[in-house]
């Protein structure tokens, strides 16, 4: 038989099944909550009150608002920290502990920090640590990681599935309260079709557990009604546990429901996210034990749980009287109520608590809660009578209790609407908020727009309802006709004063970072009157609850400090997230876009070592990595004495055709190809408009309207950009399409290759005179429809081979197995690169850099400067007014050295910096290293440059003709 | 379609067919290449699988596209009807689907219950006519060809695509030239019947990634790889 000390019996509590019971334990101790519980009600109902410690002095904390607001419910779950407890749900065999605490949860003792508090004032940190020098690193950083930080991250927690959905609404509600739920229904109604999206488990709002009447009849009436027509509507979808976590622009919503983001979209959207209770601020007010009043309206009613035995209520209107009669109904003893007001009208509810026999202190405050040293929490409250604004005259009362629930003022749930550019006012007179600058797409319902009267709150909603569906061009009523709404129903809920200073301190505006009301005002009188200073200086609002609870009181204490008005003060910006949230949830399920050639797994069974360039994945070498240098070594070789094979299928492909494709490439291209013959190839090297290189690949004219030209693995997309974006302007009769991954790509290359080739083409003939270097032909080889081209980036006899990748992995098939007796072997990219270096040819990207000019690259002969127009040529005639002072240079040094330049070593002129290696390898066939890279402009072959080596020493290297290999480029041609 | 066959049997390859064996799949040859028929899992469970969410590779089938100033022009001289809207999507009377993307661009997808390859046909015509102002856009091996059909094939999207599928908003026939798992892509509305479905055309490098991300998405509604003749179940 399930027994509880505080639980109450069944069918209280609308949120917890009494057949069901959930075991958890709580710093080791075992508990027995209901399905349906918190950690927090859990804890409640079993007498347990003493959730966490407080950031800085270590204070004993438990439930506040039991609506996640505040840092106080902040427990350990298994390996996750900073989870709430009053919205966590108990599960079966979950592990809560405190936080934040040195011993244990009950016995911390970091306590005695607050014995020395007044040696910590506000901002104590900024004027204490800086000096003596050193002291920060050696002394202060470590004592306070030592305390910083909450729960306990454990990097060895077993990864989760979180992901993100997109989402799409006419209408979206935030806020399932009487106001959200009314114009839900007044959209749907319409036509609209409605997101409804709450963040508890069930939509009502404060009908599910606020008490309107004497009777405690009126909420339950309203709920049934409304929940029933918002479920059965079949035009409102409800999300519930669902937090919309911040706006943005276009109305984007962020909605976090478990481990899943919503990206969500709304053609218009109405916040009804209610109200935050504020608490008041007195001596003591952070214990457990203070809840707020609906804080303990929700212990009862959403879990059946008694939230004290013995209460005292402080009040500033009709609410603190709900909560003592929810109280005195639940078998709370109340035994006071404090009301901070002088006069007020006498209301049903405070006639009928008056008639329980209730002591009620009219103009009286709580002065001071008296904590009790055994359980933690409270024992007594000590009232005081008020003499003036925040002034406590000598006439006191002593109540003991367990229980003090205060009921001061609301403040609205501004965030959301600020995130959307609204603007916050004050209302002076009736210490009320009200929100205005909204876009006309969002629209505000119930407490946010300054509505509380149950009646007022709901017809705001419908109102909030009908003004969407207007905007989306729906039927509504006539704006005219709708019942006009009370503009000032705020006045009755707030008292413009909760604060109360004690002499001895401990009166918290801040309970996340434990700031006191006088840490407030030293900010101010230390210079930081206004709120963003004193935000920054004191930290107020910036702990976990950021600022729901402190923003309003630090405000206020701001405002009267400085002397000035709540709306010259103006409260602090609000950004999203709205809540704490996940790393995961922002983390979880990125996609990361991969490309991978037609021949990718037969690198993979070949024993590739892949690496990525871009999104695509390119063989590197063929072999295990840590015999990386033999592998390459060998593939060089084998290109260089016999024929391998690379996968080219990354680079980029274009179809230039029309009337005026050469005309296009002539403007687009350095070179000129107007008068490239059919079938034959020519470079290509592309500059931007300041002349700068860009990109280069081959033009292959396959007639006179069509070429096929490539481009780098990682320019193409540039290029094609670039095209298009020309050619807006030119408007020249070409179309271009980017066939990049229309085509497979193998280059065949070494003195062989020709050899292989001939196996598997017969429409085409290979003779040097046929087809001869630099041309191309189209033909079949293995039965494959195909490109051939005759290129030589690697200075050797060779061959592209295009052909439509779905059959890439049949041809590499094919060119394998006719290689397979002439010996022929794959070749990664790190050889290839290495053969392009022997070769003098430059890769784009990595032997040049932003700034490289074609002159400065030593590509001038790529230049058709007779040409009355390319992209960059206007730039690099006037560059040659001012010539560069660096040039691409060669260099070779001897193989046998301790230390060997490497890419990106500096290239020294005296003390100053020349430029930097590009591009450094050793030479199986020369037996050096040679390299690539910037040096002086006069700079000559025969002359040292300084190179500066990752180890700081400089050598002297000799700069050498390139290209290295083959300088008379027969081996290519043959 | 016929026997049973293995991918390597032609020389065209769908990008990812490890993936589709691994996963069960029984191929037949169609039009010069393997296609997968079923996985294995019987006819009715299959076609139930395609009505709630299924994923069909069809890389395999034939598709093609044309584009340039004078393309609609040619088009129509070589009897395709295509309407004056972009980003629609037009059924012609043998079943092929004609994708307007654009004033200047369509994308040709073969008839599903075709047994020719009409898209050669009409690349032929191109070629013999040779039209000035429309040129081809090899789309065969270009782009890759998944079919996402069932009741959760617009929830399961959802997941990967910005574009609001729904059907109300993107009915029948309607194209979104968009981003699919950050990678571009063609996502073509052709509903079968009363099942929700869709064809998607992307860069076919991209076929294995976008593969597990559609299968990863699926999961949580149950979704699974289906076959050719699932999707003809559908179709018919």
């Amino acid at each position: 038989m399930y027994t509880s000390p505080n639980r109450l019996p069944a069918p209280a509590g609308r949120l917890v099944d009494h057949e069901n019971t959930i075991n958890f334990s709580f710093e080791g101790t075992q508990y027995t909550g209901l399905a349906g519980d918190t950690i927090a009600s859990a804890l409640a109902a079993n007498d347990v009150w003493l959730l966490s410690r407080s950031f800085k002095y270590h204070r004993p904390r438990g439930v506040l608002s039991m609506a996640g607001l505040e840092a106080n419910t902040l427990v350990q779950v298994d390996n996750e920290p900073n989870v709430a407890a009053d919205r966590r749900k108990v599960a079966q065999g979950l592990q809560v502990s405190g936080q934040n605490c040195m011993g244990s949860l009950a016995n911390d003792q970091a306590e005695k920090i607050s014995l020395v508090n007044r040696f910590l004032p506000v901002g104590f940190y900024y004027k204490a640590f800086f000096q003596p020098k050193g002291a920060w690193q050696n002394i202060w950083e470590p004592i306070i990681r030592k305390f910083a930080g909450l729960g306990q991250v454990h990097p060895g927690t077993p990864h989760g599935y979180y992901d993100k959905q997109y989402l799409f609404s006419e209408i979206t509600v935030v806020g399932g309260g009487p106001a959200g739920m009314s114009a839900a229904l007044a959209a749907a109604d319409a036509g609209a079709e409605v997101l409804l999206i709450e963040q508890e488990t069930v939509i009502g709002g404060s009908l599910n557990y606020g008490r309107f009447d004497t009777e405690g009849t009126l909420a339950h009436t309203l709920h049934d009604e409304l929940v029933t027509a918002v479920t059965d509507h079949s035009n409102i979808e409800v999300m519930t546990d669902s937090v919309c976590n911040g706006y943005f622009a276009d109305n984007w919503l962020p909605v976090i429901r478990g481990h899943r983001m919503y990206k969500l979209r709304t053609k218009e959207l109405i916040l009804a996210p209610g109200k935050m209770e504020q608490p008041a601020i007195f001596r003591n007010n952070d214990l457990p034990g203070v809840l707020l009043g609906t804080a303990a309206q929700r212990l009862i009613r959403l879990y059946g749980v008694r939230p004290g035995k013995q209460a005292v209520v402080l009040t500033a209107g009709d609410d603190g009287y709900a909560t003592a009669l929810e109280l005195l109904e639940n078998g709370v003893n109340v035994t006071a109520v404090a009301d901070l007001r002088q006069s007020f009208d006498a209301t049903p509810l405070y006639k009928k608590v008056l008639a329980c026999g209730i002591s009620i202190h009219k103009a009286c405050t709580v002065y001071e809660a008296l904590p009790d040293k055994h359980t933690r929490g409270i024992r007594a409250a000590a009232l005081r009578q008020l003499v003036g604004i925040g002034q406590c005259g000598n006439e006191a009362w002593r109540y003991d209790c367990d229980l003090l629930c205060v009921s001061v003022g609301f403040m609205p749930s501004y965030q959301l609407a600020l995130h959307a550019g609204g603007k916050l006012k004050h209302d002076e007179a009736a210490s009320g908020f009200s929100i205005t600058g909204l876009p006309a797409c969002i629209h505000l319902a119930g407490a946010v727009n300054g509505k509380n009267e149950l009646g007022s709150v709901i017809e705001s909603g419908r109102q909030a309802g009908q003004a969407a569906s207007r905007k989306l061009g729906l039927a509504v009523p006539d704006a005219a006709a709708s019942k006009p709404l009370n503009p000032i129903s705020y006045s009755s809920i707030n008292h413009p004063w909760p604060i109360f200073p004690h002499p001895r301190g401990k009166e918290f505006v801040d309970l996340d970072e434990d700031l006191q009301y006088l840490d407030i005002i030293h900010a101010c009188r230390d210079g930081y009157d206004e709120l963003e200073l004193v935000k920054r200086y004191s930290t107020v609002g910036m702990g976990p609850s950021q600022g729901r609870h402190s923003a309003l009181a630090t405000a206020r204490v701001v405002a009267e400090e400085t002397q000035r008005t709540m709306s010259e003060v103006g409260v602090t910006t609000a950004r999203p997230p709205l809540h704490a949230e996940n790393l995961a949830v922002i983390a979880g399920r990125s996609f990361e876009p991969e490309r991978l050639t037609a021949m990718h797994h037969r690198h993979l069974e070949a024993g590739a070592h892949m690496v990525t360039a871009g999104q695509w994945w390119r063989p590197a070498y063929y072999g295990e990595p840590q015999h990386a240098d033999r592998w390459i070594l060998k593939e060089n070789l084998a290109v260089r004495n016999n024929v391998g094979m690379i996968d080219v299928s990354t680079l980029g492909g274009l179809e230039v055709r029309g009337p005026d494709a050469a005309e296009f490439l002539n403007r687009m291209y350095t070179f000129s190809y107007s008068r490239q013959k059919t079938g034959t190839l020519r470079y290509l090297l592309m500059t931007n408009p300041a002349g700068r290189i860009i990109d280069d690949g081959v033009a292959c004219r396959l007639d006179d309207e069509h070429f096929y030209i490539t481009a780098t693995t990682g320019g193409v997309e540039t290029v094609y950009r670039t095209m298009l974006w020309w050619n807006a302007q030119w408007r020249l009769d070409v179309d271009v399409t980017n066939v990049t991954s229309a085509y497979a790509g193998i280059s065949l290359a070494g003195p062989k290759s020709r050899a292989v080739l001939q196996q598997l083409c017969n429409s085409t003939d290979l003779a040097p005179a046929s087809f001869p270097y630099l041309s191309v032909r189209t033909g079949k080889v293995a039965g494959i429809p195909a490109r051939l081209l005759r290129v030589g980036f690697v200075g050797e006899l060779g061959y592209e081979i295009h052909a439509p990748s779905l059959q890439g992995e049949a041809l590499w098939d094919a060119l394998l197995k006719a290689g397979r007796e002439l010996g022929m072997q794959p070749v990664g990219i790190e050889a290839q690169r290495l053969l392009r270096l022997e070769k003098g040819h430059l890769i784009v990207g990595q032997d040049t850099d932003a700034m490289t000019t074609p002159h400065e690259a030593r590509m001038t002969w790529a230049v058709a400067e007779r040409k009355p127009f390319f992209v960059g040529g206007r730039s690099l005639q006037a560059a040659r007014r001012y010539p560069s002072n660096r040039k691409l240079v060669g260099f070779s040094v001897e193989p046998e050295q301790d230390e060997v330049p490497g890419e990106s070593n500096l290239i020294l002129d005296g003390d100053s910096i020349a430029g930097h290696i590009t591009s450094v390898g050793y030479s199986p066939t020369l037996n050096k290293i040679i390299g690539m890279g910037y040096a002086r402009a006069d700079t000559e072959p025969g002359m040292l440059i300084q190179i500066k080596l990752k180890s700081g020493r400089r050598q002297s290297v000799q700069v050498v003709e390139m290209p290295f290999y083959d300088p008379e480029n027969k081996r290519q041609e043959m | 379609m016929s026997q049973t066959v293995h991918p390597t049997d032609f020389n065209m390859r769908s990008p990812h067919y490890r993936t589709l064996i691994s996963a069960g799949a029984r191929f037949e040859s169609c039009m010069n290449a393997s296609c997968v028929m079923d996985y294995g899992n019987g006819k009715n469970q299959e076609t139930a699988q395609a009505m709630q969410l299924g994923l069909a590779d069809l890389t395999p089938l034939p598709r093609t596209g044309f584009k340039g100033p004078e393309m609609v022009q040619w088009a129509s001289s070589a009897g395709l009807k295509i309407g004056r809207h972009n980003n629609r999507a037009y059924l012609q009377e043998d079943g092929l689907l004609v994708a307007r993307l654009s004033d200047s661009e369509i994308l040709v997808l073969n008839g599903l219950g075709s047994r020719l390859d009409q898209c050669a046909r009409l690349e032929e015509k191109h070629k013999h006519s040779r039209p000035a102002g429309c040129y081809t856009v090899p789309r065969s091996s270009a782009s890759a060809w998944l079919m996402l059909t069932g009741q959760y094939s617009t929830d399961a999207l959802a997941k990967l695509c910005g574009v609001d599928l729904r059907v109300e908003n993107f009915s029948g026939g309607a194209i979104a030239q968009t981003s699919v798992a950050r990678t571009n892509c063609i996502v073509i509305r052709n509903n079968m019947g009363e099942i929700p479905a869709f064809h998607l055309l992307f860069d076919c490098s991209s076929t294995e990634y976008m593969w597990s991300c559609l299968v990863d998405a699926g999961m949580e509604f149950k979704g699974a790889p289906v076959g050719y003749a699932s999707l003809l179940e559908l179709h018919y």
